[in-house]
């Protein structure tokens, strides 16, 4: 009997203890990789830093949505893109604000880029790296894209939630204000120039660099009108270090070409290839290791009946270019290079044989100007290109400077105009000073008549480049003249509602569901 | 007569085995380098939530039974009461998260839903000739009681379900008429004076400013109807003389609205796409004032959010007529077989409905859109004949 007894004891010990390991509830799925198992590893953080770079191939991102909204909203572009929603898009006509080609994707894409990001810098400070400056540059990339994005958004939408952590499902992220975002960006970037390298080597092309940090940074600063803390950077690449690295190409074209990618005159750059040529569209698809990893760029702007012509110019563009002759008595060549229209034969008779894809320009066009800048000489036109696109640019810097430098003074400075005149005089156009259109003598002596001018040498330098937009943005459009003035340009903007139109309509769905977040004003 | 009554709990876990853990997404790659390479990238691209429970349906109904004139006459009423708690639902979640690959599971919440079914039933023999005839109606009010995610609301584009409501009510843009002249889109205007819609044109549709501030924005959206039926209604007849039996079955739903996404997208005319044909629109000479001008390359009047899309889903179906015969016995057994019967059935032949979609007994999508009609596809109309042996 005491036997007994003791085997029962026994048995019930066993139960009771053996029972007690809940961890093993918890078991880990072994026939895929599971967040449970990684993270541990230098491998793991870098393969999660080159899927942040994966989200420039997405539709809402650089592969063609943001082109067409950021070129279609300024007022250099215009679309007659067939597709009703898509157009009326580019017309602060935003009838439906769950609208996912224009809007949904792409807040979508930049949040999916932002949450890749926020898991690479909270799970990185864990890991031991056998090479600390390897690991500070990898902070310092997550952190250079996810101010790229938040950059991005808040350029589009102003007020936008701040999503710094690795998300989970239940998060009702709050909105803040675009002095916040730009605030962030600040400080993600002022990091990040700290921890990237000045120089790469070829093979790590496309990864940004201290300049590109302190590029994006000098624009979030302006956009910000800190313009004390933008002309640090801007002088760190204008005259300091970044002198050494950086120049403008002697051929203009060069920026655009996809022969000439990753020179000099190229702070940060977006890679892209048809490595990846599967027959059909796959960008979206987020479990192909096949997806596309080219631009539609140039499919997105071609013209009618070649491209999908979802986007193009505006005539003001040619008009404006032809105003000055080069110092050899020619038309600017930008002008034939960035668009194509009806009068550039005779423009420009020094390129005889002028084709748009194979063919000749199409009297049913008309006075229609359609977007050269970008494109390849693909023949047909494919789908996809491998022209890498050139986020920043020196000459966009160069301009920059002189804009926050004569911000800073009371007249225009020297080293303001000089850095116009570099602009201007590698496309061979005179110093301002001699300009046979622009009263030159004004331009360099006046604060007012200087900021203006350079609202036209960008807007010809930088056109078709999405950076039209975010100057609109920085310049304001918040009264009745300034508004006027652009519509004389772009008749899209006889829909553009002062305090309204200024950003877009937050995602709807979004909106409704999270409680912190409202839409924007008179939407 | 016979009086019952019920309760009972079930748990449901129809879900995916490893729904709780987030994965390892090996799929991303990018571009680097001169001359240019791919680098392959891994990420966490689904959020999970690790607490997933089983969901529990709770049941309870009351009711008697009633039978009465030697058995021909039966009368059913009954209460019914079920609650589910933490359904398993894929819940979208913000986009704000950076998700991708399908919301997460998640524990959604909970759903009341209590009615009552009455159903008469008769049956009768005369001769060779029997026949009988039942017939239930039921009503159901739902209610939803628990949101996920301590939500208190949850908008799809079209819906809102809301703690207290039933689920998925029409949450759109509403439509007040056409205007007809310049001079009533002048009129039009909030209770401080200000023209709401200053752009529209005669012919355009007039849209409620629900919160009177002089602009047509999302804050104008409100409820505009519901989804649910008052009542359903089944229907079941049988009848047999002889070798020949039939019976039919019908079965109808009352008073829920539907919002028609094929017309929707038909009645847009902003696009080159496929539109109605045959409408007549709204113009000058024939002006109307439930359908709005067309505007080729303008969505004003084409949003899928407004409540010109809604329409009565009522509809009553016989969904299956079926006439049967029986060859007699003694033909039977001289070709050595038990039993031949012979058979022809009408699937979804006749369906009474005002419903100008393709079908109103759809597949709807998803729990917080349940009466959006995205031209899911229609019930099949066939006929069938069968032949059997008993050997």
């Amino acid at each position: 009997m005491k036997k007994i007894a003791n085997y029962i004891v026994l048995c019930v010990s066993i139960t009771l203890l053996s029972s007690c390991d809940s961890s093993l509830l918890d078991i880990q799925n072994e026939n895929t990789l599971s967040t449970g198992v990684f993270w541990k590893t230098e491998a793991d953080i870098e393969s999660g830093v080159v899927s942040i770079y994966n989200m420039f191939y997405r539709q809402g991102t650089w592969t063609r949505n943001i082109y067409t909204q950021m070129t279609g909203m300024a007022d250099e572009g215009v679309s007659y893109a067939g597709w009703t929603e898509l157009n009326e898009y580019t017309k602060f006509i935003f009838t439906d604000y769950n609208f996912a080609e224009c809007n949904v994707k792409i807040w979508r894409e930049h949040y999916i880029a932002i949450f890749r990001a926020n898991q690479v810098l909270d799970n990185i400070d864990k890991i031991t790296f056998a090479n600390e400056t390897h690991k500070q540059d990898l902070i310092g990339q997550a952190k250079f894209l996810r101010a790229f994005y938040y950059f991005y958004l808040t350029t589009l939408w102003d007020n936008v939630p701040l999503v710094l952590k690795t998300s989970s499902a239940s998060d009702q992220p709050k909105q803040v204000t675009t002095e916040e975002v730009f605030a962030q960006i600040e400080a993600d970037l002022e990091d990040a120039v700290t921890k990237l390298p000045a120089i790469r080597d070829a093979k790590e092309y496309g990864r940004p660099t201290k300049g590109a940090a302190y590029g994006l940074l000098a624009k979030t600063y302006a956009q910000h009108h800190k313009w004390e803390n933008a002309k640090k950077c801007l002088e760190w690449l204008v005259d300091g270090e970044g002198k050494a690295y950086y120049d403008l190409r002697p051929n203009w074209a060069d920026n655009f070409s996809n022969r000439t990618e990753n020179n000099k005159e190229s702070l940060f750059e977006i890679q892209f290839s048809l490595m990846n040529r599967v027959g059909f569209d796959q960008t979206n698809n987020y479990l192909d290791p096949n997806a596309q990893l080219g631009t539609q760029i140039e499919m997105n702007q071609a013209p009618a009946g070649i491209g999908w012509n979802n986007i193009e110019a505006r005539r003001w563009l040619v008009d404006y270019f032809k105003r000055e002759k080069t110092t050899e008595g020619k038309n600017d060549i930008r002008l034939f290079h960035t668009l194509w229209y009806d009068g550039a034969s005779s423009d420009f008779p020094e390129y005889p044989n002028q084709l748009i894809y194979g063919k000749p320009w199409n009297s049913d066009w008309g006075n229609r100007v359609f977007i050269k800048k970008y494109s390849t000489d693909a023949l047909p036109l494919y789908y996809w290109n491998d022209n890498n696109f050139r986020s920043l640019r020196y000459a966009d810097m160069l301009l920059l400077y002189a804009e926050v430098l004569n911000e800073l003074n009371t007249t225009p400075p020297a080293k303001a105009v000089e850095c116009v005149n570099r602009v201007r005089n590698r496309v061979k156009l005179p110093n301002i000073e001699n300009s046979t259109y622009y009263n030159g003598t004004q331009i360099t002596t006046n604060k007012e008549a200087f900021r203006e001018h350079l609202k036209i040498e960008r807007g010809l330098e930088l056109a078709m480049e999405c950076v039209r937009w975010i100057d609109l943005k920085r310049w304001g459009i918040n009264d009745a003249n300034t508004l006027t003035s652009i519509k004389e340009r772009d008749s899209d903007f006889n829909n553009f509602v002062l305090g309204k139109s200024i950003r877009m309509p937050i995602p709807q769905s979004e909106v409704d569901n999270n409680p912190n977040l409202k839409q924007n004003d008179q939407y | 007569m016979k009086l019952r009554a019920n309760y009972g709990t079930l748990g449901n876990s129809s879900i995916g085995f490893w729904d709780y853990q987030s994965t390892i997404n090996t799929a991303p790659r990018a571009v680097f380098g001169s001359p240019e390479y791919k680098e392959i990238g891994m990420i966490q691209s689904r959020l999970s939530n690790i607490d997933l429970v089983w969901e529990r349906k709770t049941t309870a109904n009351a009711g008697f039974d009633l039978v009465a004139l030697d058995n021909q006459l039966r009368f059913t009423a009954e209460y019914f009461y079920s609650k589910s708690k933490d359904l398993l639902v894929y819940l979208p979640i913000l986009m704000s998260s950076g998700n991708e690959g399908g919301a997460p599971a998640v524990n959604a919440g909970s759903l009341e839903n209590r009615g009552v079914e009455f159903e008469i039933g008769w049956n009768d023999r005369v001769g060779d000739f029997s026949y009988s005839a039942s017939m239930n109606v039921s009503h159901l009010k739902n209610k939803v009681v628990d949101l996920g995610y301590g939500q208190t609301v949850y908008y799809t584009s079209l819906a809102k379900s809301e703690i207290g409501q039933p689920l998925g009510m029409w949450y759109l843009y509403k439509m007040n008429g056409i205007f007809q002249s310049e001079e009533e889109v002048q009129k039009y205007i909030n209770s401080k004076g200000k023209v709401i819609q200053p752009n529209a044109l005669p012919g355009d549709i007039i849209y409620d400013d629900y919160n009177d501030d002089g602009i047509i924005s999302s804050e104008d959206r409100q409820l505009v109807g519901s989804p649910w039926p008052d009542f359903e209604v089944g229907l079941n007849l049988g009848a047999s003389y002889k070798g020949f039996d039939l019976t039919i079955n019908g079965y109808g739903r009352f008073g829920q609205e539907v919002w028609n996404g094929s017309a929707a997208a038909a009645g847009d005319f902003a696009n080159n796409q496929n539109n109605f044909n045959g409408m007549m629109p709204w113009t000058q000479e024939h002006p109307v004032n439930d359908r709005p001008r067309i505007v080729y390359g303008d969505t004003r009047n084409s949003r899928g959010d407004q409540n010109r899309w809604l329409e009565d889903g009522s509809f009553f179906r016989l969904s299956d007529i079926t006439l049967g015969y029986t060859v007699p016995a003694s033909l039977c057994g001289k070709v050595g077989l038990d039993k031949i019967h012979t058979s022809v059935t009408f699937q979804n032949l006749i369906t009474i409905t005002k419903y100008s979609g393709l079908d109103p007994e759809f597949a709807d999508s998803g729990i917080f859109t349940m009466g959006a009609d995205n031209c899911s596809f229609p019930n099949p109309r066939a006929v069938q004949f069968a032949l059997s042996f008993t050997f």
